[in-house]
Protein backbone atom coordinates (compact mmCIF):
# COMPACT_ATOMS: atom_id res chain seq x y z
CA UNK A 1 0.00 0.00 0.00
CA UNK A 2 1.57 3.08 -1.08
CA UNK A 3 2.87 6.04 1.29
CA UNK A 4 1.74 3.69 4.42
CA UNK A 5 5.03 4.19 6.26
CA UNK A 6 4.67 0.85 8.07
CA UNK A 7 5.64 -2.76 6.89
CA UNK A 8 2.84 -4.85 6.50
CA UNK A 9 2.61 -8.84 6.88
CA UNK A 10 -0.19 -11.41 6.77
CA UNK A 11 -0.48 -13.32 10.22
CA UNK A 12 -2.79 -13.75 13.43
CA UNK A 13 -4.22 -10.89 14.54
CA UNK A 14 -6.09 -11.23 18.13
CA UNK A 15 -9.83 -10.68 18.73
CA UNK A 16 -9.15 -8.62 21.67
CA UNK A 17 -6.79 -5.92 21.87
CA UNK A 18 -4.98 -6.39 25.37
CA UNK A 19 -4.57 -2.96 27.04
CA UNK A 20 -7.68 -1.68 25.64
CA UNK A 21 -8.32 1.63 26.72
CA UNK A 22 -10.83 2.93 24.42
CA UNK A 23 -12.99 1.24 21.56
CA UNK A 24 -15.55 2.46 19.22
CA UNK A 25 -17.47 0.42 16.35
CA UNK A 26 -15.17 -2.01 15.08
CA UNK A 27 -11.48 -0.91 16.19
CA UNK A 28 -9.89 -1.14 20.13
CA UNK A 29 -7.10 1.46 20.88
CA UNK A 30 -4.22 1.17 23.54
CA UNK A 31 -1.59 3.62 23.90
CA UNK A 32 0.63 1.29 21.44
CA UNK A 33 -1.26 -0.52 19.20
CA UNK A 34 -4.63 0.00 17.24
CA UNK A 35 -6.77 -3.20 16.34
CA UNK A 36 -9.55 -2.98 13.31
CA UNK A 37 -11.71 -5.73 13.02
CA UNK A 38 -14.11 -5.73 9.74
CA UNK A 39 -16.14 -8.90 9.54
CA UNK A 40 -16.70 -8.99 5.87
CA UNK A 41 -12.40 -7.74 5.03
CA UNK A 42 -10.23 -8.75 7.99
CA UNK A 43 -8.43 -8.06 11.14
CA UNK A 44 -5.67 -5.61 11.60
CA UNK A 45 -3.47 -4.93 14.32
CA UNK A 46 -1.34 -2.06 14.11
CA UNK A 47 1.49 -2.02 17.16
CA UNK A 48 4.01 0.46 17.90
CA UNK A 49 7.50 -1.14 17.94
CA UNK A 50 11.21 0.67 18.81
CA UNK A 51 11.56 1.03 14.92
CA UNK A 52 8.27 2.57 14.25
CA UNK A 53 5.31 0.82 13.74
CA UNK A 54 4.10 -2.64 12.17
CA UNK A 55 0.78 -3.79 11.18
CA UNK A 56 -0.38 -7.15 10.64
CA UNK A 57 -3.11 -8.62 8.40
CA UNK A 58 -5.46 -11.26 9.35
CA UNK A 59 -7.67 -11.37 5.86
CA UNK A 60 -11.69 -12.73 6.23
CA UNK A 61 -12.18 -15.46 3.69
CA UNK A 62 -13.56 -14.19 0.49
CA UNK A 63 -12.03 -10.95 0.95
CA UNK A 64 -10.29 -9.46 -1.81
CA UNK A 65 -6.65 -8.02 -2.02
CA UNK A 66 -8.62 -4.59 -3.26
CA UNK A 67 -10.92 -5.00 0.34
CA UNK A 68 -7.63 -5.57 2.17
CA UNK A 69 -5.56 -1.84 0.86
CA UNK A 70 -8.92 -0.26 1.02
CA UNK A 71 -8.64 -0.34 4.81
CA UNK A 72 -5.42 -0.10 4.75
CA UNK A 73 -5.18 2.50 3.48
CA UNK A 74 -8.28 4.09 5.21
CA UNK A 75 -8.29 3.57 9.20
CA UNK A 76 -4.78 1.75 9.33
CA UNK A 77 -2.73 4.31 7.76
CA UNK A 78 -4.73 6.71 9.78
CA UNK A 79 -3.77 4.66 13.45
CA UNK A 80 -0.07 4.42 11.73
CA UNK A 81 0.37 8.28 11.65
CA UNK A 82 -1.10 8.36 14.51
CA UNK A 83 1.04 5.85 16.39
CA UNK A 84 3.77 7.79 15.08
CA UNK A 85 2.65 11.20 16.72
CA UNK A 86 2.09 12.31 13.03
CA UNK A 87 -1.26 14.30 12.53
CA UNK A 88 -3.72 14.98 9.57
CA UNK A 89 -6.51 16.39 8.58
CA UNK A 90 -9.64 14.56 7.07
CA UNK A 91 -10.16 15.73 3.69
CA UNK A 92 -7.90 16.45 0.40
CA UNK A 93 -4.97 18.54 -0.43
CA UNK A 94 -3.75 20.44 -3.48
CA UNK A 95 -0.84 22.66 -4.11
CA UNK A 96 -1.38 25.98 -5.62
CA UNK A 97 1.05 27.92 -7.31
CA UNK A 98 3.77 26.05 -4.36
CA UNK A 99 1.40 26.70 -1.82
CA UNK A 100 -0.78 24.06 0.11
CA UNK A 101 -4.59 23.88 0.26
CA UNK A 102 -6.62 21.95 2.86
CA UNK A 103 -9.80 21.34 1.97
CA UNK A 104 -11.32 19.59 5.12
CA UNK A 105 -14.90 19.84 6.59
CA UNK A 106 -18.49 16.99 7.10
CA UNK A 107 -18.62 13.72 5.28
CA UNK A 108 -20.16 14.44 1.97
CA UNK A 109 -19.06 17.91 2.01
CA UNK A 110 -17.75 17.81 -1.56
CA UNK A 111 -13.58 18.00 -0.58
CA UNK A 112 -12.29 15.56 -3.18
CA UNK A 113 -14.60 16.77 -5.47
CA UNK A 114 -13.24 20.14 -5.22
CA UNK A 115 -9.36 18.91 -4.61
CA UNK A 116 -10.46 16.97 -9.15
CA UNK A 117 -11.86 20.10 -9.86
CA UNK A 118 -8.36 21.82 -8.95
CA UNK A 119 -6.47 19.57 -10.31
CA UNK A 120 -8.38 19.40 -13.85
CA UNK A 121 -7.03 22.81 -13.83
CA UNK A 122 -3.19 21.84 -13.24
CA UNK A 123 -2.60 21.82 -9.90
CA UNK A 124 -1.41 18.78 -8.51
CA UNK A 125 -2.48 16.76 -5.48
CA UNK A 126 -1.22 15.77 -2.18
CA UNK A 127 -3.65 13.85 -0.16
CA UNK A 128 -7.22 12.48 -0.45
CA UNK A 129 -9.05 11.31 2.76
CA UNK A 130 -6.06 12.79 5.21
CA UNK A 131 -4.18 15.59 4.57
CA UNK A 132 -0.67 15.29 7.09
CA UNK A 133 0.25 18.71 7.90
CA UNK A 134 3.48 19.24 10.13
CA UNK A 135 5.12 21.99 11.95
CA UNK A 136 8.40 22.78 10.60
CA UNK A 137 11.14 25.75 11.45
CA UNK A 138 9.41 27.65 8.77
CA UNK A 139 5.70 26.82 9.35
CA UNK A 140 3.38 24.46 8.55
CA UNK A 141 4.08 22.18 5.93
CA UNK A 142 1.29 20.16 4.23
CA UNK A 143 3.13 16.94 3.08
CA UNK A 144 2.34 14.36 0.15
CA UNK A 145 0.22 11.12 0.58
CA UNK A 146 -1.40 10.38 -2.60
CA UNK A 147 -1.09 10.35 -5.92
CA UNK A 148 -4.84 10.52 -6.94
CA UNK A 149 -8.58 10.91 -5.97
CA UNK A 150 -11.24 8.77 -5.20
CA UNK A 151 -14.34 10.35 -7.26
CA UNK A 152 -17.92 9.34 -7.67
CA UNK A 153 -19.34 8.87 -11.10
CA UNK A 154 -21.12 11.88 -10.83
CA UNK A 155 -18.12 13.83 -10.07
CA UNK A 156 -15.88 12.09 -12.71
CA UNK A 157 -18.80 12.79 -14.97
CA UNK A 158 -19.05 16.35 -14.76
CA UNK A 159 -15.03 16.67 -14.62
CA UNK A 160 -15.39 14.67 -17.75
CA UNK A 161 -12.81 11.82 -16.32
CA UNK A 162 -13.47 8.76 -17.52
CA UNK A 163 -11.99 4.66 -16.36
CA UNK A 164 -10.14 4.92 -13.07
CA UNK A 165 -9.16 2.06 -10.78
CA UNK A 166 -11.67 -0.07 -8.51
CA UNK A 167 -10.99 0.77 -4.84
CA UNK A 168 -12.93 -2.18 -3.73
CA UNK A 169 -15.57 -4.84 -6.00
CA UNK A 170 -18.92 -2.90 -5.01
CA UNK A 171 -17.88 0.59 -4.46
CA UNK A 172 -19.26 2.65 -7.42
CA UNK A 173 -16.36 5.40 -6.75
CA UNK A 174 -12.60 5.21 -8.41
CA UNK A 175 -9.39 5.94 -7.94
CA UNK A 176 -8.55 8.52 -10.75
CA UNK A 177 -4.39 9.28 -10.91
CA UNK A 178 -3.42 12.98 -10.85
CA UNK A 179 0.08 14.61 -10.88
CA UNK A 180 1.27 14.48 -7.10
CA UNK A 181 3.00 17.57 -5.37
CA UNK A 182 5.91 17.92 -3.37
CA UNK A 183 5.46 18.81 0.40
CA UNK A 184 4.69 22.57 0.58
CA UNK A 185 3.60 25.20 2.76
CA UNK A 186 -0.05 25.45 4.14
CA UNK A 187 -1.45 28.32 2.73
CA UNK A 188 -5.15 28.14 3.29
CA UNK A 189 -7.16 25.85 5.36
CA UNK A 190 -10.82 25.53 3.87
CA UNK A 191 -13.26 23.95 5.86
CA UNK A 192 -16.32 22.77 3.46
CA UNK A 193 -19.91 22.93 4.57
CA UNK A 194 -23.02 21.62 2.26
CA UNK A 195 -26.30 21.72 2.41
CA UNK A 196 -29.83 22.71 0.90
CA UNK A 197 -30.54 26.18 -0.14
CA UNK A 198 -27.17 27.73 0.25
CA UNK A 199 -26.76 30.63 -1.56
CA UNK A 200 -23.34 31.48 -3.67
CA UNK A 201 -20.56 30.45 -2.28
CA UNK A 202 -18.70 33.33 -0.15
CA UNK A 203 -15.73 32.45 2.11
CA UNK A 204 -16.08 33.15 6.19
CA UNK A 205 -13.01 33.80 7.53
CA UNK A 206 -12.96 31.92 11.31
CA UNK A 207 -10.75 33.15 13.90
CA UNK A 208 -10.11 31.79 17.38
CA UNK A 209 -12.45 28.94 18.57
CA UNK A 210 -14.42 29.10 15.48
CA UNK A 211 -11.43 28.31 13.62
CA UNK A 212 -10.36 25.89 16.27
CA UNK A 213 -12.96 23.49 16.67
CA UNK A 214 -13.74 22.59 13.23
CA UNK A 215 -9.52 21.52 13.18
CA UNK A 216 -9.61 19.86 15.93
CA UNK A 217 -13.05 17.71 14.76
CA UNK A 218 -11.77 17.11 11.35
CA UNK A 219 -8.27 15.27 12.76
CA UNK A 220 -8.23 12.43 11.05
CA UNK A 221 -8.91 9.52 13.64
CA UNK A 222 -10.02 12.03 16.46
CA UNK A 223 -11.28 9.24 18.44
CA UNK A 224 -7.79 7.84 18.46
CA UNK A 225 -6.00 10.88 19.96
CA UNK A 226 -6.44 10.47 23.84
CA UNK A 227 -6.02 6.70 23.73
CA UNK A 228 -2.25 7.25 21.48
CA UNK A 229 -1.42 10.24 24.26
CA UNK A 230 -0.88 13.22 21.64
CA UNK A 231 -3.92 14.94 23.44
CA UNK A 232 -1.49 17.92 23.98
CA UNK A 233 0.47 17.69 20.95
CA UNK A 234 -3.09 17.77 19.28
CA UNK A 235 -4.07 21.00 20.86
CA UNK A 236 -0.79 22.82 20.10
CA UNK A 237 -1.02 21.96 16.44
CA UNK A 238 -4.96 23.16 15.79
CA UNK A 239 -3.87 26.12 17.68
CA UNK A 240 -0.78 26.47 15.91
CA UNK A 241 -2.61 26.25 12.53
CA UNK A 242 -5.18 28.79 13.73
CA UNK A 243 -2.42 31.48 14.34
CA UNK A 244 -0.16 30.92 11.66
CA UNK A 245 -2.19 29.74 8.82
CA UNK A 246 -5.67 31.71 7.21
CA UNK A 247 -8.95 29.37 7.81
CA UNK A 248 -11.86 29.68 5.64
CA UNK A 249 -15.38 28.02 5.83
CA UNK A 250 -17.04 27.73 2.04
CA UNK A 251 -20.70 26.34 2.07
CA UNK A 252 -21.72 25.45 -1.42
CA UNK A 253 -25.05 24.25 -2.26
CA UNK A 254 -25.50 20.08 -1.91
CA UNK A 255 -28.18 20.55 -4.98
CA UNK A 256 -25.93 22.35 -7.15
CA UNK A 257 -23.11 21.01 -9.06
CA UNK A 258 -20.82 24.14 -8.53
CA UNK A 259 -17.15 22.83 -8.11
CA UNK A 260 -16.01 24.91 -10.92
CA UNK A 261 -17.51 28.06 -8.46
CA UNK A 262 -15.69 26.69 -5.22
CA UNK A 263 -11.87 26.27 -7.09
CA UNK A 264 -12.79 29.86 -8.59
CA UNK A 265 -12.91 30.91 -4.67
CA UNK A 266 -10.10 28.52 -3.24
CA UNK A 267 -7.69 29.63 -6.18
CA UNK A 268 -7.97 33.25 -5.07
CA UNK A 269 -7.81 32.34 -1.51
CA UNK A 270 -4.54 31.24 -1.92
CA UNK A 271 -3.10 33.30 -4.34
CA UNK A 272 -4.34 36.23 -2.22
CA UNK A 273 -3.40 34.61 1.57
CA UNK A 274 -0.25 36.56 2.13
CA UNK A 275 -1.35 40.17 1.63
CA UNK A 276 -3.76 40.72 4.53
CA UNK A 277 -6.79 38.61 3.53
CA UNK A 278 -9.38 40.14 6.26
CA UNK A 279 -8.86 42.95 3.70
CA UNK A 280 -8.95 41.35 0.64
CA UNK A 281 -13.01 40.78 -1.09
CA UNK A 282 -12.25 37.54 -2.89
CA UNK A 283 -15.64 36.55 -4.12
CA UNK B 1 -21.86 -1.58 31.15
CA UNK B 2 -23.76 1.50 30.28
CA UNK B 3 -24.89 3.30 33.54
CA UNK B 4 -25.92 6.29 32.50
CA UNK B 5 -29.85 7.00 30.96
CA UNK B 6 -30.04 7.01 27.48
CA UNK B 7 -30.51 10.85 25.97
CA UNK B 8 -31.36 10.26 22.25
CA UNK B 9 -35.22 10.49 21.43
CA UNK B 10 -36.11 8.79 17.71
CA UNK B 11 -38.94 11.07 16.02
CA UNK B 12 -39.49 8.56 13.33
CA UNK B 13 -41.76 8.64 10.39
CA UNK B 14 -41.95 7.46 6.94
CA UNK B 15 -41.05 11.00 4.81
CA UNK B 16 -43.68 13.46 4.61
CA UNK B 17 -45.46 12.86 7.92
CA UNK B 18 -45.10 15.66 9.54
CA UNK B 19 -41.55 15.06 11.09
CA UNK B 20 -40.34 18.56 10.59
CA UNK B 21 -42.74 19.79 12.00
CA UNK B 22 -42.93 17.84 15.06
CA UNK B 23 -39.26 18.41 16.02
CA UNK B 24 -39.63 21.93 15.48
CA UNK B 25 -42.17 22.29 18.09
CA UNK B 26 -40.92 19.35 20.60
CA UNK B 27 -37.16 21.40 19.99
CA UNK B 28 -39.80 24.80 21.76
CA UNK B 29 -40.85 22.50 24.09
CA UNK B 30 -37.56 20.72 25.42
CA UNK B 31 -35.22 22.93 27.73
CA UNK B 32 -33.50 25.62 25.79
CA UNK B 33 -29.75 25.26 25.39
CA UNK B 34 -29.35 28.35 26.51
CA UNK B 35 -31.46 31.01 27.88
CA UNK B 36 -33.43 32.96 26.12
CA UNK B 37 -33.52 30.77 23.33
CA UNK B 38 -36.89 30.04 23.56
CA UNK B 39 -37.53 34.23 22.82
CA UNK B 40 -35.27 33.67 19.52
CA UNK B 41 -36.77 32.96 16.10
CA UNK B 42 -36.27 28.98 15.49
CA UNK B 43 -33.10 27.87 13.71
CA UNK B 44 -34.45 25.23 10.93
CA UNK B 45 -31.19 23.61 10.36
CA UNK B 46 -30.66 22.92 14.08
CA UNK B 47 -33.58 21.06 14.85
CA UNK B 48 -33.66 19.51 18.22
CA UNK B 49 -30.08 19.14 18.07
CA UNK B 50 -29.03 15.88 16.60
CA UNK B 51 -28.58 14.54 12.87
CA UNK B 52 -30.76 12.27 10.93
CA UNK B 53 -30.27 8.45 11.61
CA UNK B 54 -27.90 6.94 8.88
CA UNK B 55 -26.00 10.81 8.75
CA UNK B 56 -22.52 10.26 7.60
CA UNK B 57 -21.90 13.00 10.16
CA UNK B 58 -22.41 10.31 13.04
CA UNK B 59 -21.19 7.38 11.08
CA UNK B 60 -17.79 8.94 9.89
CA UNK B 61 -15.68 10.33 13.41
CA UNK B 62 -17.00 7.32 15.34
CA UNK B 63 -15.47 4.55 12.45
CA UNK B 64 -12.85 6.80 12.09
CA UNK B 65 -12.64 7.05 8.64
CA UNK B 66 -14.95 7.46 5.27
CA UNK B 67 -17.88 5.33 6.07
CA UNK B 68 -18.05 5.18 1.82
CA UNK B 69 -15.24 3.00 2.14
CA UNK B 70 -17.80 0.49 3.38
CA UNK B 71 -20.23 -1.40 1.15
CA UNK B 72 -24.09 -0.63 1.99
CA UNK B 73 -24.63 -3.86 3.45
CA UNK B 74 -21.19 -3.02 5.91
CA UNK B 75 -22.83 0.48 6.67
CA UNK B 76 -26.04 -1.19 8.10
CA UNK B 77 -23.70 -3.38 10.59
CA UNK B 78 -22.63 -0.88 12.15
CA UNK B 79 -24.96 1.82 12.18
CA UNK B 80 -26.54 1.07 15.28
CA UNK B 81 -22.76 0.90 17.32
CA UNK B 82 -22.19 4.37 16.11
CA UNK B 83 -25.31 5.25 17.01
CA UNK B 84 -24.99 4.14 20.51
CA UNK B 85 -21.46 6.17 20.55
CA UNK B 86 -23.11 9.44 19.58
CA UNK B 87 -25.25 9.13 22.22
CA UNK B 88 -23.10 7.84 24.58
CA UNK B 89 -21.07 11.49 24.00
CA UNK B 90 -24.72 13.16 24.68
CA UNK B 91 -25.10 15.15 27.58
CA UNK B 92 -28.58 16.33 27.14
CA UNK B 93 -31.78 15.26 25.17
CA UNK B 94 -31.47 15.08 21.98
CA UNK B 95 -34.49 14.98 19.25
CA UNK B 96 -33.07 12.90 16.20
CA UNK B 97 -35.10 12.30 12.96
CA UNK B 98 -35.45 8.84 11.75
CA UNK B 99 -37.04 7.61 7.91
CA UNK B 100 -35.55 3.93 8.15
CA UNK B 101 -38.00 1.52 9.00
CA UNK B 102 -36.80 0.24 12.85
CA UNK B 103 -36.65 -3.35 11.46
CA UNK B 104 -36.23 -4.95 7.97
CA UNK B 105 -37.90 -8.44 9.16
CA UNK B 106 -39.90 -9.59 11.98
CA UNK B 107 -37.41 -10.51 14.82
CA UNK B 108 -34.64 -8.68 12.65
CA UNK B 109 -32.30 -6.23 14.71
CA UNK B 110 -33.33 -2.55 14.91
CA UNK B 111 -31.28 0.20 13.20
CA UNK B 112 -31.04 2.50 15.90
CA UNK B 113 -29.64 0.75 19.44
CA UNK B 114 -32.45 -0.14 21.95
CA UNK B 115 -29.84 0.64 24.90
CA UNK B 116 -29.03 3.66 23.63
CA UNK B 117 -32.65 5.20 22.95
CA UNK B 118 -34.56 6.93 25.36
CA UNK B 119 -38.10 6.72 23.71
CA UNK B 120 -39.54 7.10 20.35
CA UNK B 121 -42.19 9.13 18.54
CA UNK B 122 -43.59 7.55 15.58
CA UNK B 123 -46.28 9.70 13.43
CA UNK B 124 -48.28 8.10 10.99
CA UNK B 125 -50.24 10.22 7.98
CA UNK B 126 -52.56 9.23 6.11
CA UNK B 127 -50.66 7.50 2.76
CA UNK B 128 -52.71 9.21 0.37
CA UNK B 129 -51.33 11.95 2.18
CA UNK B 130 -48.22 11.01 2.20
CA UNK B 131 -47.92 9.76 -1.78
CA UNK B 132 -49.43 13.49 -2.95
CA UNK B 133 -46.32 15.43 -0.90
CA UNK B 134 -43.78 12.78 -1.72
CA UNK B 135 -44.17 13.49 -4.93
CA UNK B 136 -44.31 17.16 -4.87
CA UNK B 137 -41.15 17.09 -2.76
CA UNK B 138 -38.93 14.83 -5.08
CA UNK B 139 -40.80 15.63 -8.37
CA UNK B 140 -41.93 12.20 -9.15
CA UNK B 141 -45.19 11.26 -10.80
CA UNK B 142 -47.82 10.16 -7.95
CA UNK B 143 -48.12 6.82 -9.98
CA UNK B 144 -44.17 6.36 -9.20
CA UNK B 145 -44.54 7.42 -5.45
CA UNK B 146 -47.64 4.88 -5.06
CA UNK B 147 -45.62 2.07 -6.70
CA UNK B 148 -42.57 3.37 -4.60
CA UNK B 149 -44.58 2.89 -1.37
CA UNK B 150 -45.48 -0.48 -1.87
CA UNK B 151 -41.95 -1.74 -2.91
CA UNK B 152 -40.13 -3.91 -0.07
CA UNK B 153 -36.99 -2.87 -1.59
CA UNK B 154 -37.78 0.86 -1.56
CA UNK B 155 -35.10 3.32 0.64
CA UNK B 156 -33.70 6.64 0.79
CA UNK B 157 -30.17 7.70 -0.30
CA UNK B 158 -29.84 4.62 -1.95
CA UNK B 159 -27.70 5.40 -5.27
CA UNK B 160 -24.24 4.34 -6.93
CA UNK B 161 -23.91 7.55 -8.40
CA UNK B 162 -23.02 10.36 -5.67
CA UNK B 163 -21.77 10.46 -2.27
CA UNK B 164 -24.48 12.08 -0.26
CA UNK B 165 -24.33 13.20 3.44
CA UNK B 166 -26.71 10.37 4.69
CA UNK B 167 -26.02 6.33 3.89
CA UNK B 168 -28.70 4.36 2.66
CA UNK B 169 -32.02 3.98 4.65
CA UNK B 170 -34.65 1.41 4.52
CA UNK B 171 -37.99 2.12 4.10
CA UNK B 172 -39.83 -0.60 3.19
CA UNK B 173 -43.32 -0.63 2.11
CA UNK B 174 -45.55 1.75 3.82
CA UNK B 175 -47.39 -0.58 5.51
CA UNK B 176 -44.17 -2.69 6.82
CA UNK B 177 -42.87 0.46 7.97
CA UNK B 178 -45.96 1.63 10.62
CA UNK B 179 -45.95 -1.77 11.90
CA UNK B 180 -41.97 -1.70 12.47
CA UNK B 181 -42.46 1.19 14.25
CA UNK B 182 -45.70 0.23 16.32
CA UNK B 183 -45.41 -3.53 16.63
CA UNK B 184 -43.54 -4.73 19.96
CA UNK B 185 -41.20 -2.07 19.76
CA UNK B 186 -38.05 -2.85 22.10
CA UNK B 187 -38.06 0.75 23.78
CA UNK B 188 -40.98 3.43 24.65
CA UNK B 189 -42.38 4.46 21.17
CA UNK B 190 -45.53 7.36 21.64
CA UNK B 191 -47.36 6.97 18.22
CA UNK B 192 -49.14 9.87 17.12
CA UNK B 193 -51.50 10.43 14.24
CA UNK B 194 -50.40 13.33 11.93
CA UNK B 195 -54.25 14.35 11.21
CA UNK B 196 -54.97 14.45 14.95
CA UNK B 197 -51.93 16.52 15.78
CA UNK B 198 -53.14 19.10 13.06
CA UNK B 199 -56.70 18.88 14.72
CA UNK B 200 -55.46 19.90 17.96
CA UNK B 201 -51.73 20.46 18.28
CA UNK B 202 -51.92 21.85 21.51
CA UNK B 203 -53.59 18.65 23.07
CA UNK B 204 -51.37 16.59 20.90
CA UNK B 205 -48.10 18.03 21.44
CA UNK B 206 -48.79 18.50 25.36
CA UNK B 207 -49.60 14.59 25.32
CA UNK B 208 -46.29 13.99 23.18
CA UNK B 209 -43.80 16.39 25.63
CA UNK B 210 -45.83 14.34 28.35
CA UNK B 211 -44.76 11.32 27.18
CA UNK B 212 -41.47 12.37 26.42
CA UNK B 213 -41.35 13.49 30.23
CA UNK B 214 -40.56 17.10 29.45
CA UNK B 215 -42.26 19.06 31.78
CA UNK B 216 -44.28 21.74 30.23
CA UNK B 217 -47.01 23.99 30.89
CA UNK B 218 -50.56 24.81 28.45
CA UNK B 219 -49.22 28.08 28.12
CA UNK B 220 -45.50 26.90 26.55
CA UNK B 221 -47.17 24.30 24.32
CA UNK B 222 -49.63 27.07 22.92
CA UNK B 223 -46.43 29.44 22.25
CA UNK B 224 -44.37 26.60 20.76
CA UNK B 225 -47.51 25.68 18.15
CA UNK B 226 -47.75 29.47 17.50
CA UNK B 227 -44.30 29.93 16.93
CA UNK B 228 -44.06 26.79 14.47
CA UNK B 229 -47.26 27.27 12.03
CA UNK B 230 -47.34 26.06 8.50
CA UNK B 231 -47.02 29.81 7.45
CA UNK B 232 -44.03 30.61 10.13
CA UNK B 233 -41.89 27.87 9.15
CA UNK B 234 -42.56 28.64 5.24
CA UNK B 235 -41.17 32.34 5.92
CA UNK B 236 -38.02 31.00 7.96
CA UNK B 237 -37.01 28.64 5.27
CA UNK B 238 -37.72 31.45 2.63
CA UNK B 239 -35.28 33.87 4.60
CA UNK B 240 -33.13 31.45 6.13
CA UNK B 241 -32.73 28.39 3.69
CA UNK B 242 -33.46 25.15 4.85
CA UNK B 243 -30.52 21.97 4.42
CA UNK B 244 -33.24 19.26 4.34
CA UNK B 245 -35.01 20.54 1.28
CA UNK B 246 -35.23 18.60 -2.29
CA UNK B 247 -33.68 18.90 -5.16
CA UNK B 248 -37.12 20.47 -6.57
CA UNK B 249 -37.84 24.12 -6.12
CA UNK B 250 -40.26 24.00 -4.23
CA UNK B 251 -40.51 24.50 -0.32
CA UNK B 252 -40.06 21.74 1.95
CA UNK B 253 -42.92 23.11 4.25
CA UNK B 254 -45.79 23.32 1.61
CA UNK B 255 -49.04 22.70 2.64
CA UNK B 256 -49.05 20.67 5.71
CA UNK B 257 -52.75 19.63 5.13
CA UNK B 258 -54.52 16.59 6.71
CA UNK B 259 -57.13 15.32 3.79
CA UNK B 260 -55.54 17.34 0.70
CA UNK B 261 -55.31 13.77 -0.91
CA UNK B 262 -58.88 14.38 -1.90
CA UNK B 263 -58.51 17.42 -4.45
CA UNK B 264 -54.98 16.23 -5.78
CA UNK B 265 -54.59 12.29 -6.17
CA UNK B 266 -55.77 10.69 -9.05
CA UNK B 267 -58.98 8.02 -7.68
CA UNK B 268 -57.06 5.17 -9.48
CA UNK B 269 -54.15 5.33 -7.61
CA UNK B 270 -55.99 6.62 -4.12
CA UNK B 271 -57.63 2.57 -4.52
CA UNK B 272 -54.04 1.30 -5.20
CA UNK B 273 -53.34 3.00 -1.70
CA UNK B 274 -56.32 1.86 0.06
CA UNK B 275 -55.41 -1.87 -1.61
CA UNK B 276 -52.13 -1.87 -0.77
CA UNK B 277 -51.86 -0.56 2.96
CA UNK B 278 -55.88 -1.75 3.62
CA UNK B 279 -54.95 -3.68 7.64
CA UNK B 280 -52.08 -0.78 8.31
CA UNK B 281 -54.51 1.77 7.33
CA UNK B 282 -57.70 0.84 8.53
CA UNK B 283 -55.54 -0.08 12.03
CA UNK B 284 -55.09 3.87 12.25
CA UNK B 285 -58.41 4.97 11.12
CA UNK B 286 -57.79 5.91 7.80
CA UNK B 287 -60.40 3.35 6.01
CA UNK B 288 -63.35 1.44 7.39
CA UNK B 289 -62.35 -1.76 8.85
Amino acid sequence: VARLNAPVGVGPVPRRLPGTVHSGPLWQAAPDSYLFDLPTVGRFLARRHGDGVRVTVRPAPGATEADVACLLAGPVRTACRLLNGDLALHGSGAVLDGRAVALTGDPAAGRSTLAAALAVRGHPILADGALPIRRTGTGFVAEPADDGLQLWPDTARLLGLTGGAVIRPGLPKRHHRFPAAPAAPLAAVVVLRRWGGAGAPVPRTLTGVSALHPLAHCTAGRSLIAPFGVTAAHFAWCAGIVAEVPVFELCGDRHRDDASVLADTVEALVRRADVGLSTVDVR
Amino acid sequence: MRTVAAHTVWLASYPRSGNTWTRAVLTRLAPPEQPGADERDLDLNALGGGPIAGSRSVLDPYLGFASSDLLPAEVDAVRPACEAAFDADLDRLRLRKAHDALRMTRGGPPVVPPHATRAAVYLVRDPRDVAVSWAHFTGRSMASVVAEMADPGAALADTDDRLLGQARQRLGTWSWHVTSWTADPPFPVTVSRYEDLRADPVGGFARMASSLGLAVDRERVVAAVAATRFDRLRALEAAHGFGERSSVPTPFFRRGAAGGWRDDLPARLARRIEEDHGAAMTRFGYIPG
